[in-house]
């Protein structure tokens, strides 16, 4: 309030300035009369007492002065000056302006749209009640070779671990599944999770409409009740009030609705659960996993995964110790030929973004980088600008203003250009976010929340100042930096800038430097990208498929895999379809199932895993994966129910060491009842969890010969390789579920060019932006080296006129120019190389296929350079070799 | 001429204010009642006197009003506002525990 009025007083006294000052000057001669009229009393002469008044008064000039500062005025009247005069000059050197305010616009909005992105993803809290209290709880097993984050708890492990911990204010335990749900008539595949009571509690969340589960809903019997998202409420379920008590059908059973969560609410996300349902992208479905007594009970199997919110002040590595006693303890109790199941506390944000924070640091400081070459880039025009107003700035400094005072109104000035940048760099982010977005990969979480928010404007400020301390304090300080005897004595015609050529080269330099730096890391990704687009994928892009699940509501086991047999007879029958399969796990699908496996005549190690497909006899057909050795699946296989297996190359190198697979036999383990199967063919290798791993070993079995258990969901993929266009595959496919079971439900349809696409897009998307930054950058620096050689053209005008006069021939002046320059990129390039040698190690995690010394990368990048630099060179050379030497000397 | 002790900034705005509660008046009787209130030991430098004026008006302590003078000119009337009242009474207090704890001193030593 205070602040408030002072600033008005302070406003007014400005405003009113004129009459304030007549005021000022009244006040002042009313007191050296009266104190003349004093005087005079006293006896003295006229002249006598004015002088003597004015003498006891001291410095009048000094006291206006004091006054005027006094009421506050000078301050916000010096910045009404500033802002006037860096006005004037902007609308005076418009084309300095423009660039100069484009080029930090460039670098402005590009790091606001990365960091409006980064907002999202990495700073916004998670929509979780204080999320950095919440910790996944694994218990990994070193005796399986497999990721600690596979092994949730069991659930007797979980409900043990939940009674005898004191760290945790909440455990929760669930699971993920999929349903058919039938609304509208139609069918979808709904992603949902089985949570027990304390789900929606230990997550720090509530519904927005109706309620969670209780301890009743638990029950089993009892557990049909359903809370659903708030997107599937929208979408599905037609957005009303009335959708509370309503009853949804889900594999055909009923289940009320008691609640609706908020909009931002899709606990668990696909990137939440590292090991997670491939199926899931965001939850839409919490339904009560009702836990029967003898499931409770369960010790050696899991399927749950457990959060647990910790008690305030405990921390992690005091939950891990206490966790790892706790099982040690509960260790005695498993089977005793797996006991091994130890303790690992992850926190929860650690899991959804650990994954995406380099990513998210690489693209900060890529567009770092072009902000500083931006910088660079209005430092150097500035510097050039300032040569221009040395003569200026030099008489000011003649008749007495201090340096502090034309510091401040070159700071003034700067701060002006970048915030004018920063206005059409908030644009220019608007459009690059808009862009980001087209580009998302799906795989970062909340990437598509990101916009541009309070956090981001407040961001965009900090930039602005920060830009305009970074490219206006060198100049400013350059250009203040004036000599007065060197000024007069150069009769005030040139300014004193022998030192600025130094300064202004090394900013080029630093710009080279970093732009090889930002093209290295960028020639490095797009090597790892084409390596990735050449990987054999090992099957067909043109090839339709789509997912179809059902449970135990859909008959037992037998029945449902059945089904399948009737939906490939009716899809076989379609003219122009050319082959069809099933499997169980699709490739790139964020599936896989692993089987213990025991190979003749190989020494076999204990829980020895492999990976293991069903499949039916015409998938590989459609899916044109081919055949190195030996057969396909046949229908005799089938018919005559005969125990067989087709390899992958990866596999008949690993366990037959290339010889001869077919023939050879394995089975499920060392025991001597279980069937010996005969493999008949080895397949090409096919990559399946990603395109960047190498593949490795697998068996396809026959799907109808695979074990199913009678409570597991049968699901699998169907492929149709066909001359059909693949609207009218899907539509096909579509109509031939519908005529077996309207309320089942086709999802995940896809041609596999778009699996590979997906499989690809992360590294896409990272390789595009920094392209995208890279080229920005490039250009800039261009235009910087472009530019500092004019101005050193135009400042080397006498010079190259007195070259010329005596004798010297167009060509050598053209060398002079471009000495100049590739002196620059030169040293540019080697404090670059050096850098980029030093600092692409860090970019180790992003490539593939490429090493990070890849030397072809560092021998095109200083080509691409060269060329780019003598063609920014050429127009100021061709400029210094059209000087007339007549004109230039005159000039001088 | 007498002898005259300079003044510290602080005191100046002091003295102002505990004049200026006294009735309103312009800034050469300020310096005038001063000098003569100290005995002519205290004389306010006339430069530094305006600069407080102002700033003491631009923190609202006092105000200022035109009016005509016993010489019947035009001058400035500067009074005290309720805030400065309230100043004066802090600055006072403050300014006798000043004074009181380097008597103590002096005496002390």
């Amino acid at each position: 309030m205070r602040l408030l009025q002072s600033l008005r007083r302070r406003l007014r006294s400005f405003l009113e300035k004129d009459s304030s000052n007549v005021q000022l000057s009244q006040e002042l001669q009313f007191h050296l009369e009266r104190e003349t009229q004093e005087n005079r009393a006293c006896g003295m002469s006229p002249e006598e007492a004015r002088s003597a008044a004015r003498a006891s008064f001291g410095n009048v000039p000094k006291a206006v002065e004091e006054c005027y500062e006094a009421r506050g005025v000078a301050l916000l009247d010096n910045l009404a000056q500033d802002l006037r005069h860096g006005l004037r000059t902007m609308l005076k050197y418009r084309s300095f302006t423009v660039v100069t305010v484009f080029t930090l616009a460039l670098g402005i909005g590009a790091c606001t749209a990365i960091f409006s992105l980064v907002n999202a993803v990495l700073i916004r809290a998670l929509p979780y009640g204080e999320p950095d209290r919440l910790v996944y709880l694994f218990t990994p097993n070193p005796l399986w070779n497999l990721p600690p984050e596979v092994f949730g708890p069991s659930n007797a492990d979980f409900f043990d671990l939940k009674k005898q911990s004191k760290s945790f204010l909440a455990m929760t335990l669930f699971t993920q599944t999929t349903y058919n749900l039938a609304a509208n008539d139609r069918a979808a595949r709904v992603s949902a999770a089985k949570v027990d009571a304390d789900f929606f509690g230990t997550l720090g969340v509530a519904p927005e409409l109706g309620r969670g589960f209780d301890a009743n809903d638990e029950q089993p019997g009892d557990e049909q009740v359903a809370v659903i998202s708030h997107a599937l409420w929208q979408t599905m379920l037609g957005g009303g009030a009335s959708v509370l008590g309503s009853t949804l059908r889900l594999d055909g059973r009923p289940y009320r609705v008691v609640g609706v969560m908020s909009a931002e609410f899709g606990y668990p996300h696909k990137s939440d659960l590292a090991y997670g349902n491939g199926h899931v992208e965001t939850t839409d479905l919490w339904v009560p996993w009702a836990l029967t007594p003898q499931q409770r009970a369960e010790r050696e199997a899991s399927s749950g995964y457990a959060v647990a919110r910790l008690k305030p002040g405990v921390t992690v590595r005091h939950t891990q110790a206490e966790m790892a006693t706790i099982m040690s303890h509960l260790n005695l109790l498993h089977n005793p030929d797996m006991r091994g199941w130890g303790a690992l506390v992850k926190p929860f944000q650690d899991s959804a973004l650990g994954p995406v924070r380099p990513l998210m640091w690489l693209l900060m400081g890529t567009v770092g980088f072009v902000l500083l070459i931006a910088c660079g880039n209005a430092a150097n025009l500035l510097l050039a600008r300032a040569a221009a107003l040395s003569h200026e700035l030099g008489v000011r400094a003649t008749l007495g203003a201090r340096r502090s005072r034309l510091l401040r109104q070159m700071l003034t000035e700067s701060l002006m250009l970048s915030a004018a940048a920063g206005t059409v760099g908030v644009g220019l982010a608007w459009l690059f976010v808009h862009a980001l977005l087209k580009l998302n990969p799906g795989d970062i979480p909340r990437m598509d929340d990101a916009r541009i928010d309070l956090r981001v404007m407040g961001f965009v400020v900090f930039v602005i100042v920060l830009t305009s301390v970074l490219f206006g304090m060198l100049p400013s300080l350059s250009a203040t930096r004036i000599n007065l005897a060197e000024f007069l004595k150069s009769s005030g015609m040139r300014g004193v800038s022998g030192d600025r050529r130094l300064v202004r080269h090394g900013l080029a330099v630093a710009q080279i430097a970093l732009l090889v730096v930002l093209l290295t890391s960028t020639g490095l990704l797009l090597r790892s990208y084409a390596n990735l687009l050449s990987v054999p994928t090992g099957f067909s892009s043109t090839t339709v498929t789509a997912s179809v699940q059902m449970s135990s509501q859909y008959g037992d086991a037998h029945k449902r895999r059945a089904t399948f047999g009737s939906l490939i007879e009716r899809l076989k029958s379609v003219p122009g379809v050319q082959a069809v399969g099933v499997v169980n796990e699709l490739p790139l699908s964020d599936e896989e199932s692993l089987a213990v496996l025991f190979v003749e005549g190989y020494p076999n190690t204990e829980r020895q895993l492999v990976e293991e497909r069903g499949i039916t006899q015409g998938y590989l057909s459609a899916m044109q994966t081919p055949l190195l050795q030996g057969r396909d699946f046949s229908d005799e296989d089938v018919s005559g129910h005969r125990l067989v297996a087709v390899v992958n190359e990866a596999f008949a190198k690993k366990y037959f060491a290339n010889e001869d697979a077919i023939g050879r036999r394995i089975r499920a383990g060392h025991d001597e009842s279980d069937p010996w199967v005969t493999v008949v063919g080895v397949a090409k290798d096919v990559r399946y969890m990603s395109l960047e791993a190498a593949a490795v070993p697998q068996v396809y079995r026959l799907f109808w010969q695979v074990e199913w258990n009678e409570s597991n969901i049968v699901g699998a993929y169907v492929a149709v390789r066909s001359t059909l266009p693949q609207d009218a595959v899907v539509a096909e496919i579509r109509s031939a579920v519908k005529g077996i079971d309207p309320s089942l439900a086709v999802a995940d349809v896809h041609a596999m060019s778009d699996l590979v696409s997906l499989a690809t897009a992360r590294r896409r998307f990272q390789t595009t932006l920094l392209t995208i930054f890279s080229s920005v950058a490039m250009l800039l620096a261009m235009i910087g080296v472009y530019g500092l050689l004019a101005y050193s053209v135009r400042q080397r005008m006498g010079e190259i006129g007195i070259r010329m006069a005596l004798g010297s021939s167009k060509f050598a002046v053209v060398q002079l120019v471009l000495r100049e320059g590739l002196t620059l990129l030169g040293v540019g390039l080697l404090i670059g190389m050096a850098a980029a040698l030093g600092s692409t190690r860090l970019l180790a995690g992003f490539l593939y296929g490429v090493p990070a010394f890849d030397p072809a990368t560092f021998a095109v990048i200083p080509m691409l350079l060269l060329v780019s630099t003598i063609a920014a060179c050429l127009i100021p050379s061709l400029r210094a070799a059209a000087v007339d030497p007549i004109k230039a000397l005159r000039h001088e | 001429m007498t002898k005259s002790t300079e003044l510290l900034q602080g005191t100046v705005d002091l003295l102002i204010l505990k004049v200026l509660s006294l009735e309103p008046m312009h800034g050469w009787a300020i310096a005038q009642r001063i000098h003569q209130l100290s005995k002519d030991v205290l004389r306010v430098n006339q430069s530094a006197l305006y600069p407080a004026l102002h700033r003491l008006e631009h923190q609202a302590w006092i105000e200022a009003e035109w009016g005509d003078s016993e010489n019947n000119r035009r001058a400035k009337y500067y009074s005290l506002t309720k805030a400065g009242r309230a100043r004066l009474k802090a600055e006072e207090q403050s300014w006798d525990r000043l004074s009181a704890a380097v008597q103590v001193v002096l005496k002390a030593v």
